[in-house]
């Protein structure tokens, strides 16, 4: 096979210039850990929705965000923020992303529930509520015993 | 068909693509290669639908959460690669566009196949392909290069399955077009 230079020359000069590759592909090189951390996150999403039968467009009803949002969301490209992944994680009542120390504490947990309740566990809010009125009430007496005694002491 | 140029390594080397005029299709073929090769959906989807031949032990024993970070991985080392070269700089793993490009093996192209190339990723038994056509002869100073497609090869032949079958007919398409343009005597 010969190939024809003159003719090979005239289509290269007519051919159009793609010249923002570059660009994007520096920008998508250069861009640190984030998206990396993006595109696990969109393939964990991924999984879960497979995982539970959920359709990408009843996920995006439970966020309340558009379909087309999601479909950005799903390449793993955007720079997602705390309140989107927790949009996700409530839409898909998974966690996705932890915070060392805090992945199984207690506040978590409990949070959780309270956050679930207004779902199906509006006593456990309310055991929640009560819970929490007592202590600040045995707090505010210990502060209070704590001040007689400083005040006993400082008399 | 068009053709786009993305970029010159140097007065001797460059890579152009093709664009096709299929609708709702705006990127070329290398930018489409790219995209496909780094989005997670897609990425997952695929492997979703090639479970079998994922699984069929010609890659190994991989699963798809692992295929698509492998393919991930792969395609932006690639894009590192070819943004190095197209710098003039020597990459981590090519010195020119000729070291990434090999020949396709006469049991994927059993013809005139010298003028039809691939590239794969840098690492051992890589899923992904870059397909191209030479636009230069073999044993030319230039080098010049006309992607016409890529995709993720999970079997042994071309052939074997429907969507690596089209990028064989893309890469004939091109040469097709290049005869007509007068350009493959």
């Amino acid at each position: 096979m010969k190939v024809n230079k003159e003719k090979l020359d005239q289509l290269i000069k007519k051919s159009k210039k793609n010249t923002q590759w570059k660009d994007l592909a520096e920008k998508e090189l250069n861009s640190g850990g984030w998206i990396d951390r993006s595109f696990e996150i969109a393939l964990t999403v991924l999984e879960k929705l497979d995982e539970d039968g959920i359709t990408p467009s009843t996920l995006a009803k439970r966020m309340n965000c558009s379909r087309q949002y999601l479909n950005k969301l799903l390449k793993g490209r955007e720079n997602l923020t705390l309140e989107t992944i927790d949009k996700l994680e409530n839409a898909l009542n998974t966690r996705i992303i932890a915070v060392c120390g805090f992945v199984d504490s207690e506040w978590h947990r409990i949070d959780k529930k309270i956050r679930t309740s207004s779902f199906n566990q509006v006593s456990f809010k309310y055991e929640q509520v009560e819970k929490e009125m007592k202590y600040s009430e045995t707090r505010t007496h210990d502060l209070k015993t704590s001040n007689k005694s400083y005040d006993f002491k400082a008399a | 068909m068009k053709v786009v140029d993305i970029f010159a390594v140097s007065d001797s080397e460059s890579l152009l693509s093709v664009k096709w005029d299929i609708e709702d299709e705006e990127s070329d073929e290398f930018n489409r290669v790219f995209d496909f090769l780094t989005d997670a959906e897609m990425l997952y989807t695929f492997f979703k639908e090639h479970k079998d031949d994922l699984e069929s032990g010609f890659y190994g024993n991989t699963t798809i959460r692992q295929a698509v970070i492998n393919t991930r991985r792969e395609a932006l080392e690639l894009k590192r690669d070819l943004i190095d070269l197209s710098e003039n700089k020597s990459s981590g793993n090519y010195s020119s566009l000729k070291e990434i490009f090999t020949e396709l093996s006469p049991v994927d192209f059993d013809k005139e196949f010298h003028a039809r190339l691939k590239a794969y990723g840098a690492i051992r038994k890589s899923m992904i392909r870059i397909y191209a056509v030479r636009l230069t002869d073999k044993n030319a100073q230039d080098h010049q290069y006309l992607v016409t497609g890529g995709t993720i090869k999970l079997t042994p032949k071309m052939q074997d399955r429907d969507h690596t079958r089209m990028e064989l007919k893309k890469l004939e398409k091109t040469v097709e077009y290049l005869r007509d343009e007068g350009i493959f005597g």
